[in-house]
């Protein structure tokens, strides 16, 4: 009878020779080393290893290379189940990198569509749904995120609001609510389940938070969270550190009212509470530039009683371009004409410094500041133009 | 009381015009040039928080938001509508809206030749957007500022900054209708009290407009005095 292996030499107590599962992932223990020189050596002759990428920093969505074999997942009767679930096999028996809610970026190697034809960032994302840790070669169960969930992400140093996409699985099977279930006609609860990664971004959702989902543009549909379910980690753990807590985040949605603020264009939907500052950047060939700035910091959403003083810096990546002249331009929403702006609001400009004051309180809507940068002494040559709004009540 | 037969009882109490009152409201409404009827008419097509800001709907667009209206605009789609003769309609939760509503509610007969018809107006709003700036100031709209006593310290001139949707709603439905006379029906009253069998018929607004979902509001009773004796069976068709 063939014994487990047990490396025995650095072994400090009796608990480090149990012979419990998960098996021992000891690298001097001779069966698993060789158990990799198999796998090393088998490698090269799996027909279906491909390149595929990994999200290398949590939550990120930044990816790097990686060669794995792709498998069809089957059912215990050997039939597949669905494309929308893959086995990725990894080449490390002992891959430590991965966990449930770890994200692939791969598109369709022999599809519709043409390598040649298909952007990088159109490429499907997967996640990692199960994984084996007991076993002695590696390999996760990934499906495919068929959507995205938009929302606002307010960085609380700036004060700037950027649009955020997370990759999520709207599940496709109903389950024990699907219509002939049991060949008895039972209705089908129109909640809408999303899974996402668990990370610093999902962490924000909030009950009652709305979400213009998939083709919900076209047809001006919203839904809102009924309930979030954020327990499933992929370790046992008390430590709720964004670190430790990776795993799957499950949203239960229900289809509501659609709001006047609803921003269909981008698929983000208004939400009741927060007014968050978005300002797009302006992608050129090669380099996106974004206006920022180093007062006020954090930019508040409201002009209130005491004076903001404006100081913009133009922003292209990680570096800040400096003595970019700026130029200030107000208009607020729904002024009569023939009456003059200045009554409400006033700029005073001290070199790269723009006072903002309000004189009176404004009703009729936001304030909207362009700041431009002449064609003259923009870096693309041509002039650049960033939006933003800012409130003017008293209560908004 | 002396004892009628059929011929006689059935020509009591005929309400040979009640079957247009909405109708007749609504058109009123749409012709309507008051400040109060401007008013409804923004709240119902503007759901945003500046909405008396907005331009005062034309009769072309207030037109376009009554149920079954046809009109010549695009995007009239039941959804868009805001107005109907029913007491809810489901087809205008989809956004988050102000609607109104009218429709029969109760009848209380006082005797043979004479009733009190209750009309019912309900309106409801979304609770994300029952927030309206008020709608002016004094620069910009100097003739229809709301003062107010409070002073803000950042304000040279102290008005009402913001205004409840819902309470506006019903302000301007109450001073819109109230008084209103109908062709062939009478007077829309909000101030009749009756009693009739003990029972005391009277004008009230109740906030009882709830879909336990999103939407509250109020539901108004005008009473209107109706008679109307027949001796011809096909009347009122």
């Amino acid at each position: 009878m063939a014994r487990k292996v047990i490396n025995t030499t650095h072994a400090a107590n009796r608990y480090d020779i149990l012979s419990q599962t998960p098996e021992n992932y000891n690298r001097d223990n001779y069966f698993l080393r060789e158990l990799q020189e198999k796998v090393n050596a088998d490698w090269p002759y799996r027909p279906n290893r491909v390149d595929i990428e990994f999200e290398n920093a949590w939550g990120k969505q930044t990816y790097s290379p990686i060669e794995v074999v792709i498998q069809s997942v089957r059912s215990e009767k050997g039939t597949e189940i669905s494309d929308d679930y893959k086995k990725i096999v990894f080449r490390d028996i002992l891959e430590r990198r991965f966990v449930i809610g770890s994200r692939f970026r791969f598109g369709d190697f022999f599809g519709q569509r043409g390598v040649e034809d298909v952007n990088v960032t159109d490429r499907n994302i997967w996640m990692g749904i199960n994984m084996n840790t007991t076993n002695m070669t590696s390999a996760m169960v990934v499906e495919r995120c068929n959507g995205v969930l938009g929302s606002i992400y307010t960085d609380p140093e700036t004060g700037l609001s950027t649009r955020h996409y997370e990759p999520v699985i709207f599940p496709q099977t109903l389950n024990a609510s699907s219509l002939l279930y049991r060949n008895s006609i039972t209705q089908e609860d129109a909640d809408v389940v999303a899974i996402v990664q668990t990370n610093e971004f999902t962490r924000q959702y909030f009950v009652n938070q709305r979400f213009i989902l998939g083709y919900g543009a076209e047809r001006k549909q919203v839904y809102r969270i009924k309930s979030i379910h954020d327990f499933y980690s992929s370790i046992t753990s008390i430590d709720s550190s964004v670190e430790k807590s990776q795993g799957l985040t499950r949203i239960y949605l229900e289809i509501t009212e659609t709001d006047p603020r609803d921003d269909y264009e981008h698929k983000i939907a208004a939400q009741s509470v927060g007014s968050p500052i978005i300002v797009d950047t302006i992608d050129t060939e090669d380099k996106e530039y974004c206006i920022q700035f180093s007062s006020p910091k954090p930019v508040p959403a409201y002009l209130g009683s005491t004076p903001i003083t404006f100081i913009p810096i133009l922003v292209s990546g990680e570096e800040t371009l400096s003595d970019v002249p700026f130029e200030l331009n107000l208009s607020l929403a729904n002024l009569p004409a023939g009456v003059n702006l200045s009554q409400y609001v006033e700029v005073e400009q001290s070199n790269s410094a723009f006072i903002v004051k309000k004189k009176r309180a404004y009703l009729g809507g936001d304030l909207t500041m362009k700041w431009r940068v002449a064609a003259a002494h923009s870096p693309t040559g041509e002039q650049l133009e960033f939006e933003m709004q800012l409130g003017m009540g008293a209560y908004s | 009381m002396d004892y009628y037969e059929y011929d006689q009882y059935n020509n009591f109490n005929r309400f040979s015009n009640i079957d247009g009152i909405e109708a007749k409201i609504i058109e009123h409404l749409i012709h309507s040039k008051t400040k109060y009827a401007n008013t409804i008419w923004q709240l119902l097509k503007y759901p945003s928080k500046e909405a008396l800001w907005q331009e005062v709907p034309t009769e072309k667009e207030r037109m376009a938001l009554v149920e079954g209206a046809v009109s010549s605009l695009e995007e009239s789609e039941t959804k868009e509508k805001r107005l109907f003769c029913k007491p809810f309609s489901d087809d205008a939760i989809k956004d988050e809206c102000s609607v109104l509503c009218f429709y029969i509610g109760e009848i209380y007969p006082v005797d043979a030749t004479q009733s009190v018809v209750s009309l019912i107006a309900e309106i409801a709003t979304h609770n994300h957007i029952n927030l309206v700036s008020g709608e002016a100031d004094f620069v910009a709209h100097p003739e229809v500022t709301n003062p107010n006593d409070y002073y803000y310290t950042d304000n040279d001139v102290p008005v009402v900054q913001y205004k409840s949707r819902e309470s506006l709603l019903l302000k301007c439905v109450l001073a819109e209708l109230n008084g209103l006379f109908i062709d062939g029906v009478g007077y829309i009253q909000f101030n009749t009290h009756q009693q009739v069998d003990g029972r005391n018929v009277a004008s009230k607004v109740s906030m009882s407009v709830y879909d336990g979902r999103s939407f509250f509001g109020h539901k108004i009773q005008f009473n209107i005095l109706m008679s109307g004796i027949s001796e011809n069976p096909a009347i009122g068709r």
